[in-house]
């Protein structure tokens, strides 16, 4: 039949085609878009590093995800290349500092970063995400245009607020604050480890079980019955995050775990004077993940002091 | 005092301060050449413009230079056609204080040893194309200069190499002279 007779001329014709189809997605997917107010440029890799970094902390509730908010919301552009420089310098340093507010450049790379933390102690915690939004601080501010042109104790002021900034993510990640920028500037910062951590954490109640914290609420206390001694039960499976077997904390890439009442017809998850029940710090995100992987119609998680985070 | 006492007098103090000038004077031993060149002798307007400069340890030990362009590159002048090219400045804000990254960046080299570094124009939004761009200190942070390379013209570069940092414990006899002013030319082409 006519329409089944395919020449070589059509084959290769159809192979161009479907060639140019696809170097057109290509570029479509890849070429950062005209309007993204932060634009990325380098190879794939780097292009990815930079966007798991970003979508990271993008929702991340507080300053750090607000920050990253309004820069891809801003009328200027922000580009971020990979150079091992590891600064951030502004398209018109004028409008950075005048208010009226400038686009900025902020130039990394991975492996200049390992190379310069080896040799200056101050950046021993920092990962490249955390290092990257320390310099997106300063794009911040020249989008702002608050640069500005004073110091404090000797140190520049931009670098003692992208400090600031930067513990914020220190916080998240679980790992102690920086208190300097070439010198001692814990007095600056304004900010004590522990107001940090209130900033970026949740305190929630837990039942300790194995290597994991379980959220209470999702547990009943039930007297004396075939078991001798009050015990908790839950109804179906429970939920918890993984801690730190070394200080107990919940690190910021804390695993979601979940468990069965390992004995319905009897002491359930055991007495509850035999259980710990301990009042934990949860980072925010890990929080975030864990009401996630729980079914609506379980109880909710407590969330103490902090109204904004309480789940409806 | 007699004459004889004077003059003793006279010699020990001369003798004191022909030992102190000498203890005062820089290690002469120390010294490095710098040789610059680009990539191509001409660029269409938009290229990529790469600047090699290669420092050679001319002395008679192991030396300590930067690594870096920042904080130790220095144009001396750039012009197009004969005149000085646009520029801008902007301070750039550093991982960490800039004296440490330059401290960062130092790296031994020995006796006849050359080292290159590297200087690539980029898109500089502030001059609105291809720019080259040094960066002095600025106490603590950078001061960054942005040179206009994109408007057509017979360009000529006169560069130095000059660390700028403080000492490092890690490299105790770092280059801190100033080399020559090494020159080169490109073209840009519409």
């Amino acid at each position: 039949m006519l329409y089944g007779r395919i020449t070589s001329s059509e084959i290769r014709h159809q192979r161009i085609l479907r060639l140019g189809v696809f170097v057109m997605l290509f570029f479509a997917l890849s070429v950062p878009k005209a309007d993204a107010r932060i634009v990325v440029e380098g190879n794939r890799q780097f292009m990815d590093d930079v966007n798991e970094c970003i979508n990271t902390y993008r929702n991340t509730p507080g300053l750090v995800g607000d920050a990253i908010q309004e820069l891809e919301r801003s009328g200027n552009a922000h580009r971020i290349t990979e150079a091992p420089d590891w600064e951030n310098s502004a398209n018109d340093a004028t409008k950075a500092s005048n208010g009226t507010g400038s686009g900025t450049h902020t130039k990394v790379d991975r492996a200049a970063l390992e190379r310069i933390k080896q040799r200056v102690p101050e950046l021993a915690n920092k990962d490249f995400c955390t290092a990257l939004l320390h310099e997106l601080w300063h794009a911040v501010d020249a989008d702002r245009g608050t640069w500005s042109n004073t110091k404090l104790d000797e140190v520049w002021e931009d670098e003692i607020e992208a400090t600031i900034f930067q513990n914020f993510i220190h916080a998240l990640r679980g790992v102690p604050p920086r208190t300097s920028y070439g010198r001692d500037i814990s007095r600056r910062l304004g900010i004590t480890p522990e107001e940090t951590r209130a900033a970026t954490h949740a305190e929630v109640e837990v039942l300790v079980i194995g290597s994991a914290y379980y959220p209470k609420e999702q547990f009943h206390a039930a007297g004396a019955d075939v078991c001798e001694k009050e015990h908790w039960h839950a109804a179906g499976t429970v939920n918890g995050v993984s801690f730190d077997a070394t200080d107990g904390s919940v690190r910021a890439d804390a695993q979601v775990v979940s468990a069965t009442d390992p004995d319905p017809r009897g002491c359930g998850f055991g007495p509850t004077d035999a259980v710990p029940v301990r009042t934990v710090w949860v980072p925010n995100e890990v929080l975030t993940r864990l009401r996630a992987s729980i079914p609506a119609s379980n109880p909710t998680i407590e969330v103490i002091g902090l109204e904004g985070l309480k789940m409806q | 005092m007699n004459p004889k006492q004077r003059l003793g007098i006279l010699t020990i103090l001369l003798l004191l301060g022909a030992v102190a000038f000498f203890v005062m004077q820089p290690r002469s031993g120390a010294k490095a050449t710098l040789d610059a060149s680009f990539d191509q002798a001409s660029y269409a307007a938009g290229d990529e413009i790469t600047l090699t400069l290669r420092l050679t340890n001319a002395g008679g030990g192991a030396i300590c230079v930067s690594s870096m362009p920042q904080g130790s590159v220095t144009f001396l002048s750039l012009t197009r056609d004969g005149e000085p090219v646009a520029t801008r400045t902007t301070p750039a804000y550093f991982l960490a204080p800039f004296d440490e990254m330059l401290k960062s960046g130092l790296v031994p080299l020995g006796a006849g040893e050359t080292a290159e570094i590297a200087l690539v124009s980029e898109i500089d939004e502030g001059l609105v194309g291809r720019a080259l761009r040094t960066t002095d200190a600025d106490a603590g942070r950078g001061l960054a200069m942005f040179y206009d390379v994109a408007t057509p013209g017979e360009y000529e570069l006169a560069v130095a190499y000059e660390y700028q940092g403080p000492p490092s414990e890690e490299c105790g006899n770092i280059f801190t002279g100033a080399t020559n002013s090494a020159t080169a030319i490109f073209t840009v082409t519409p």
